[in-house]
C-alpha cells in the first residue's frame, strides 16, 4: 500500500481545474452516464455498493446515509460540507482549489441520488478565494449546461450555489451548518430528527464532505468494485492526509487507506526536519487524541487508529517534535475548543474554559497536584454529557496528553515552571489555533 | 393497552402514559422529581442546560430526559450513581462562573439554582480560576434588569420572546463562555409581555427594575387573586409584605384562561393600591370645599337629599352609573340598592359602548350571547376570526393564546377589520374595508352577489370561513374604529355572520370588553335598558347631557373630563353623590365622596369575558375607613323603606347564584365551592336580572 492518485489529478495534469481539461480527462462523464441511463437508487446503490464512507471524521457509511431520506418528498437539499476549520485540516482546500470540476460533479451526482435540485456548498468564511473560484467554475459549467436546469436535457436539474460562513468551527457540525445556511447564526440542533428528514429549511437534506464527494464520480465512472479493490476491506479507497509540523515536506498526500502512518512521514514528508525525533502526533486533527511518536505503523484508516486509542478523523496529521513542550501544544488545543464552544451546552461551555484555565496555569508554573485528578474528572463530566460532539472533542486531548505524558505535567508541577521555555513554535500555532 | 400509550418503568414504578410524551413529564407525573433548567412545560425542548440526565437502558450514554420522548418498554434510572455523579458535575459547571452573591439576589430563597445545588449538587467547588465577569447590571428596557453573571444560559428568556409572544427580542449574543442574553443592536426590550422572562428565568439574572433589591421572598405572603387590569381574567398572586405592602403581582396558572402568563400591564399595574392618594376618610361639601366626615354623616346627607329628589321629581331622575371595575357583589348590589331601595331604573355602567339598539335587535344579542364560548376553545378552534378588534391592545394574554393555537395547532386566523393589529402578520387572510363598510363587508361574506364580486382579499376570508371546523370569532363591541352611526349595524351583521356559519361550523364567540368586570355588569343589568327593557339603551351618560336628571351616584365611574360638556352637566345637578378610590375628576363635583376599597383590600368575584366567575381574596387592608362598595350600600339603604340585608359577600354571591340567569344553578353559593380557578356561567345574562 502507498500512494496513489484519484481524487488528486491535478498533480499529474496541472491544468484540470479548466473545465475543457477536466471534460477531456472524461470529466462530467459520470454525470452524463447517471442522468442518461442510470435511476437516481442506482446511483445510490453503487455508492453504497462502493462501501464509500464519510470522509469529514466519523467514517459514516455514504450509500447509506443517502438512503435514509423518506420515501416520498417534494424538494430535498445537498450540502457540501466544506468548512474545513478542523486545526491540522487542509485538504478539501486543495481539492477545491486545483480541481473544482471533480467537487461540482460530486454534488450534482449527489444531488442526482437524492432527487435534489438545489446544492449548497458551505466553505469556510476564510476560504474567500475558494469561493469566487468555485463561483467562476460554476459559471463555466453552467454556460456548457452542465448546472441549471435540463442537464444534459433532461428533466432534472441543478443549481449549485456557494456560501460562505463566517469563521466558527461549530458551523462545520452538519446540523449547525444548516442553521447558519438558512443565514441563522450556527447552533447545533436537536436530534432527532435528522437532517435527512428534517434538514435545510426543514426539507430531507445530505450534508457531505467535500472529499466524500470528490470520491462519487470516480465511482460511477468506474464502478463499486474498482473502488473496493483500493484501500482495507472496511475502509476502501484512498485518503487525502495533511501532514503539518517540523517535517521537511508538509502538505497533502494522497494514499491508499490503510497504508501506515510511517509511511506518510518517511516516503511522503521526508521525516523530520533537523534530524529531531518524533515525541508525539495527532492522527485526525485537533479533536483526535495525541499518540506517542513510536506508534507509527499504524495503518491509515477507520480501524486502525481506534484500535490504537485515537481516531483517523479527517486525516489531518499533527506531528510534535521531542523539543515540543505537550502541556503547552495542549494548551493551544484547549484555547481553541474554549474559543469554538459554541456555548449553548452547559458542560461544554463551562468545562472547556475550565480545562483552559487549569492548563494554562500549570504551563504558567502555577499547578498543585491535585490539579491532574481535577483535569481528568472535568472531562469525565463532559465526555458524553455534552450537546453535541465539540465537547466531547475538547476533552480528548487532555485525556490522552496526561495518558501519555503524565511526567511533563508533573514536571510542570513540581519545577513551578515550564521547562521547555521558550516555545520555539508557538507563533505559528498561535496563528493556527485563531486565537489572539 | 390502547394503540395510543406506552409503558414506562422509571426507577422501578410503571407507569402508562399517551405516545409521544417526554420523559420528564412521564416521571412528574409519578412524582419522579427530575432537577431541569432549560425545560420548561410551555416552550420547547432545546436540552442545552444538561441538568436532566437519565440512563435509559439500551443507550450507550446518559440521555436528557427533557428532549427524550418515551417508547414502549423504556426502561429509566434517574438516581444511579452515573446519574448523579452527571448531576453534580453540571451544577459544578454552573456555579464555577456564577456570582454566588445570593445575600444580594431577589432571587435567593425561591431560586431553582439554589436549591438544585442543595439537592443534587457537589457541596464543595474546585474551582480556583479567575471567573468571568461581566458589566452589570444592564438596564434591558423599561421593565427589565439584566445581571449577565448570574445567567446560566438556559435559553428560557430567549425562548419565550421567539415562541411565544413571537418578537424575538432577547437573543444570545457571542460564543461559548462568552456568551450573553441581549437584544440586537442592544435595542431596548420593550413589550407588552416583558415581565414573564422574570418568571421565568431560574436564576435571579432577570429581575424587575421596579423591586429589584427592594425585598426578600421570605418575607412575602401570597393571596390568590385575579388581575383587575382587563376582562381576560388572568389569575395572579398578590405578594405581600408585612401584611400591608403589595410587592409584585405574579402570574398564577389557570389553563382554562391565562396558560401561565400576564401582560406588563397586569403585572407591573399595582401602584393605585397603597398609593398616598388614597381616599380615607368620607367627604363632604361645605362652603364649596370637600372635608373629612363621618360615614353615618355622609350617608345622613346622601339619603336626605336623595329622597328629596325623589319625592320632587320621582326616583327615576336618580341616575346611577357604577364602574365596571366593581366586584360582582358590589355590582349587585348596587343595582338591587338603586331598583329596590331607591326605587330608580335609571342605572348604567361607564366607559361603555357608545351605542343603542332597539328592541327589535334583542335576537342579535341572542345570537352572539348564545354562542358565547370560553378562551381555551381557541386551542382547539380550526378558523379564529378577528373582527375589527384587537387583542393585543384590549386583552393582551389573549394574543398568546392565539399565537399559540397558530403555531402548535396548525388553526388559521383571518383579520377582518379596519387597520393592522399585532396578529395581522400571523392571518393568513386579511380583509381591510372603510370604516363605513363594516356591515356590507359582513354580509357580503355570505352573499352570493357579492362574493361573486368580491376582491382577491375578499376571496381569501371567504375561503376560509367556508371550510371545515370549530371557529372562534373575536370582536369588539365598541367598535373603537367605527363611526358611531355605524356601530349597532356592525353588530347586527355580526350576528348576521354568527347565524350564517352556524349553518355549516361550530362557532364561539368571545368578545373583548373593555373593562375587568364588563360582562357582569351587562349581566346583571347595570347597563341603560332600551324600549323593551332589556340592557344596551342609550348610555346613559348621554343623557345627563339632556338634563333630564335631578341627582346622580357615580360608584367607582369617573365619565367627567372625558366626556365632552359632563362637567357643566354634573354641576346642574341637585345632588352628586361619588363613591371612589381617590379623588377623581368626578368626585372632585360631588357632593358626598365615599372611600371605597379595591380588589385587593376585599374577598369577591369577577366574571371575565367568556364568563368565568372568579374569585379575588382580601391582600392587604384598605386605607384608613375605606370600605367595599357592597358594604357602603348595605349600610347606606338602612335609611330607606326597603333596606338591603346583606352580612357578608358570601351572602351577595348566594343572592348571585340564586338569581341571575345562566348563573343560576352554575355558580356555587360559596367562594370555597368556586375554587382558586373558577367556575364558567354560560348562556343567558344578556336580559335584565329579572
Ligand atoms: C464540531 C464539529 C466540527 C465539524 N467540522 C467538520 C468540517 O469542518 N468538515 C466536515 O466535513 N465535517 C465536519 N464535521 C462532521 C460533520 O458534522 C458531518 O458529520 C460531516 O460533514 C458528514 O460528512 P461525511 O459523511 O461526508 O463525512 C464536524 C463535526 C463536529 C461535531
Ligand atoms: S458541545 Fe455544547 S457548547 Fe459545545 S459546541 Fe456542542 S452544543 Fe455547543
Ligand atoms: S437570563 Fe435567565 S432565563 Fe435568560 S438565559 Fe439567563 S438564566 Fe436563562
Ligand atoms: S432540562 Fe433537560 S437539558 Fe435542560
Amino acid at each position: 500500500m502507498a500512494q496513489k492518485t484519484v481524487l488528486f489529478k491535478h498533480l499529474e495534469q496541472p491544468e484540470i481545474h479548466r473545465l475543457d481539461v477536466y471534460r477531456d480527462a472524461g470529466g462530467y462523464g459520470a454525470l452524463r452516464t447517471a442522468v442518461n441511463d442510470l435511476a437516481p437508487a442506482e446511483v445510490t446503490q453503487m455508492v453504497k455498493d462502493s462501501g464509500l464512507r464519510g470522509r469529514g471524521g466519523a467514517g459514516f457509511p455514504t450509500g447509506m446515509k443517502w438512503s435514509f431520506l423518506p420515501k416520498e418528498y417534494d424538494t430535498s437539499y445537498l450540502v457540501c460540507n466544506a468548512d474545513e476549520s478542523e486545526p491540522g485540516a487542509f485538504k478539501d482546500r486543495e481539492l477545491m482549489e486545483r480541481n473544482p470540476h471533480q467537487l461540482i460533479e460530486g454534488c450534482l451526482l449527489a444531488a442526482y441520488a437524492i432527487r435534489a435540485r438545489h446544492a449548497f456548498i458551505y466553505v469556510r468564511g476564510e476560504y474567500l478565494a475558494i469561493k469566487e473560484l468555485l463561483d467562476a467554475a460554476i459559471e463555466q459549467a453552467r454556460q456548457a449546461g452542465l448546472v441549471g436546469e435540463r442537464i444534459f436535457g433532461k428533466d432534472w436539474g441543478c443549481e449549485v450555489s456557494v456560501y460562505r460562513g463566517a469563521g466558527a468551527y461549530i458551523c462545520g457540525e452538519e446540523s449547525a451548518m444548516l442553521d447558519s445556511l438558512e443565514g441563522f447564526r450556527g447552533f447545533p440542533r436537536l436530534r432527532p430528527p435528522f437532517p435527512a428528514v428534517r434538514g435545510l429549511y426543514g426539507k430531507p437534506t445530505v450534508v457531505n464532505n467535500v472529499e466524500t464527494l470528490a470520491n462519487v464520480p470516480h465511482i460511477v465512472a468506474n464502478g463499486a468494485e474498482w473502488f473496493k479493490s483500493t484501500g482495507t476491506e472496511k475502509s476502501p479507497g484512498t485518503k487525502i492526509c495533511s501532514i503539518s509540523g517540523p517535517v521537511n515536506r508538509p502538505g497533502n498526500y494522497e494514499l491508499e487507506m490503510g497504508t501506515p502512518f510511517r509511511y506518510l512521514l518517511e516516503d511522503c514528508a521526508g521525516g523530520m526536519a533537523g534530524g529531531k525525533s518524533l515525541k508525539a502526533y495527532i492522527p485526525g486533527g485537533a479533536s483526535a487524541p495525541m499518540l506517542p511518536g513510536d506508534c507509527q505503523d499504524v495503518g491509515i484508516d477507520f480501524e486502525s487508529y481506534p484500535a490504537a486509542g485515537s481516531t483517523m478523523g479527517s486525516a489531518s496529521f499533527i506531528l510534535f517534535p521531542e523539543d515540543c513542550c505537550i502541556v503547552f501544544a495542549q494548551l493551544r488545543i484547549s484555547e481553541f475548543f474554549s474559543h469554538e464552544s459554541c456555548g449553548k451546552c452547559t458542560p461544554c461551555r463551562e468545562g472547556s474554559r475550565w480545562l483552559r484555565q487549569m492548563v494554562e496555569r500549570i504551563e504558567e508554573g502555577g499547578g498543585r497536584e491535585e490539579d491532574l485528578p481535577i483535569l481528568l474528572d472535568v472531562t469525565d463530566n463532559m465526555v458524553g454529557k455534552c450537546f453535541c460532539a465539540l465537547g466531547d472533542f475538547a476533552t480528548s486531548n487532555i485525556v490522552a496528553s496526561i495518558r501519555h505524558f503524565r511526567h511533563e505535567y508533573e514536571q510542570h508541577i513540581r519545577e513551578r515552571r515550564c521547562p521547555f521555555r521558550p516555545h520555539p513554535a508557538a507563533e505559528p500555532l498561535l496563528q493556527i489555533a485563531g486565537v489572539a | 393497552m390502547a394503540e395510543d400509550r406506552v409503558h414506562v418503568t422509571i426507577d422501578g414504578a410503571q407507569t402508562e402514559v399517551p405516545k409521544g410524551t417526554i420523559l420528564w413529564e412521564a416521571a412528574k407525573d409519578i412524582g419522579v422529581d427530575i432537577p431541569i433548567f432549560c425545560y420548561h412545560s410551555k416552550l420547547g425542548p432545546v436540552g442545552v442546560c444538561r441538568m436532566c440526565m437519565v440512563q435509559v437502558e439500551g443507550m450507550p450514554k446518559l440521555t436528557t430526559a427533557c428532549t427524550t420522548t418515551v417508547t414502549d418498554g423504556m426502561v429509566v434510572h434517574t438516581r444511579s450513581p452515573e446519574v448523579e455523579k452527571a448531576q453534580r458535575g453540571v451544577l459544578e459547571f454552573l456555579l464555577i462562573n456564577h456570582p454566588l452573591d445570593c445575600p444580594i439576589c431577589d432571587r435567593g430563597g425561591e431560586c431553582p439554582l439554589q436549591d438544585q445545588t442543595f439537592q443534587y449538587g457537589p457541596g464543595i467547588s474546585r474551582f480556583v480560576e479567575r471567573k468571568r465577569h461581566f458589566v452589570k447590571p444592564v438596564r434591558l428596557g423599561p421593565t427589565i434588569d439584566l445581571d449577565r453573571e448570574r445567567c446560566i444560559l438556559c435559553w428560557r428568556c430567549v425562548r419565550f420572546t421567539s415562541e411565544v409572544a413571537e418578537d424575538n427580542k432577547l437573543i444570545l449574543v457571542d460564543r461559548g463562555s462568552e456568551s450573553f442574553i441581549g437584544t440586537f443592536e442592544a435595542e431596548p426590550y420593550v413589550s407588552n409581555f416583558s415581565g414573564n422572562v422574570i418568571e421565568l428565568c431560574p436564576v435571579g439574572a432577570l429581575t424587575s427594575h421596579k423591586q429589584r433589591f427592594t425585598f426578600r421572598p421570605w418575607e412575602l405572603q401570597q393571596h390568590p387573586s385575579i388581575c383587575p387590569h382587563c376582562p381576560m381574567g388572568c389569575n395572579i398572586n398578590i405578594d405581600v409584605r408585612d401584611a400591608q405592602e403589595v410587592i409584585r403581582f405574579r402570574s398564577r396558572t389557570n389553563e382554562a384562561v391565562d396558560d401561565g402568563w400576564l401582560c406588563d400591564r397586569g403585572r407591573f399595574g399595582y401602584d393605585f393600591i397603597g398609593s398616598p392618594d388614597r381616599l380615607k376618610t368620607p367627604l363632604i361639601r361645605e362652603d364649596g370645599t370637600l372635608r373629612p366626615a363621618s360615614f353615618s354623616a355622609a350617608y345622613r346627607l346622601i339619603a336626605e337629599r336623595l329622597q328629596r329628589v325623589a319625592a320632587e321629581a320621582g326616583p327615576h331622575s336618580i341616575a346611577g352609573i357604577a364602574s365596571p371595575r366593581l366586584s360582582n357583589e358590589d355590582l349587585f348590589v348596587f343595582r338591587r340598592f338603586l331598583r329596590d331601595s331607591v326605587g330608580s331604573e335609571s342605572i348604567d355602567y361607564w366607559p361603555r359602548p357608545e351605542y343603542s339598539i332597539d328592541s327589535g335587535d334583542s335576537a342579535a344579542l341572542q345570537t352572539l350571547d348564545s354562542a358565547l364560548t370560553s378562551i381555551d376553545r381557541i386551542d382547539s378552534a380550526a378558523l379564529i376570526v378577528l373582527i375589527a378588534a384587537d387583542p393585543s391592545e384590549k386583552e393582551p394574554v389573549m394574543e398568546l393564546r392565539i399565537r399559540s393555537a397558530l403555531n402548535k395547532r396548525s388553526a388559521q386566523l383571518v383579520d377582518i377589520g379596519i387597520h393592522d393589529v399585532p396578529l395581522s402578520g400571523k392571518a393568513s387572510a386579511v380583509l381591510r374595508f372603510a370604516p363605513d363598510q363594516i356591515d356590507g363587508v359582513l354580509r357580503g361574506l355570505f352573499l352570493a352577489a357579492a362574493r361573486e364580486a368580491g376582491s382577491e382579499e375578499f376571496a381569501g376570508a371567504r375561503e376560509l370561513l367556508d371550510g371545515d371546523g370549530p371557529v372562534v370569532l373575536l370582536y369588539d363591541d365598541s367598535f373603537p374604529d367605527i363611526p358611531q352611526e355605524r356601530r349597532r349595524d356592525a353588530l347586527l351583521s355580526l350576528a348576521y355572520m354568527v347565524d350564517n356559519l352556524r349553518e355549516r361550523r361550530q362557532v364561539g364567540v368571545i368578545p373583548l370588553l373593555t373593562t375587568s368586570n364588563e360582562m357582569a355588569a351587562r349581566d346583571f343589568g347595570v347597563m341603560a335598558p332600551n324600549d323593551s327593557g332589556s340592557v344596551w339603551g342609550e348610555p346613559l351618560v348621554d343623557r345627563l347631557l339632556s338634563g333630564d336628571y335631578r341627582a346622580a351616584l357615580f360608584w367607582g365611574a369617573n365619565p367627567v373630563g372625558t366626556v365632552a360638556g359632563l362637567t357643566e352637566a354634573v354641576e346642574a345637578l341637585d345632588f352628586v353623590a361619588v363613591s371612589e378610590l381617590r379623588l377623581s375628576e368626578t368626585a372632585g363635583l360631588a357632593d358626598v365622596v365615599l372611600p371605597a376599597s379595591c380588589f385587593a383590600e376585599k374577598v369577591g368575584t369577577v366574571t371575565n369575558t367568556c364568563r368565568r366567575v372568579q374569585v379575588f381574596s382580601e391582600a392587604v387592608p384598605a386605607p384608613g375607613m375605606a370600605r367595599p362598595d357592597w358594604q357602603m350600600l348595605v349600610e347606606l339603604s338602612q335609611r330607606w323603606d326597603n333596606p338591603l340585608s346583606y352580612a357578608s359577600p358570601e351572602a351577595i354571591l348566594a343572592d348571585i347564584s340564586g338569581s341571575v340567569p345562566g348563573y343560576a344553578g352554575r355558580l356555587p353559593t360559596s367562594y370555597r365551592r368556586v375554587g382558586p380557578l373558577g367556575v364558567a356561567v354560560k348562556g343567558g345574562g344578556v336580559e335584565a336580572a329579572e
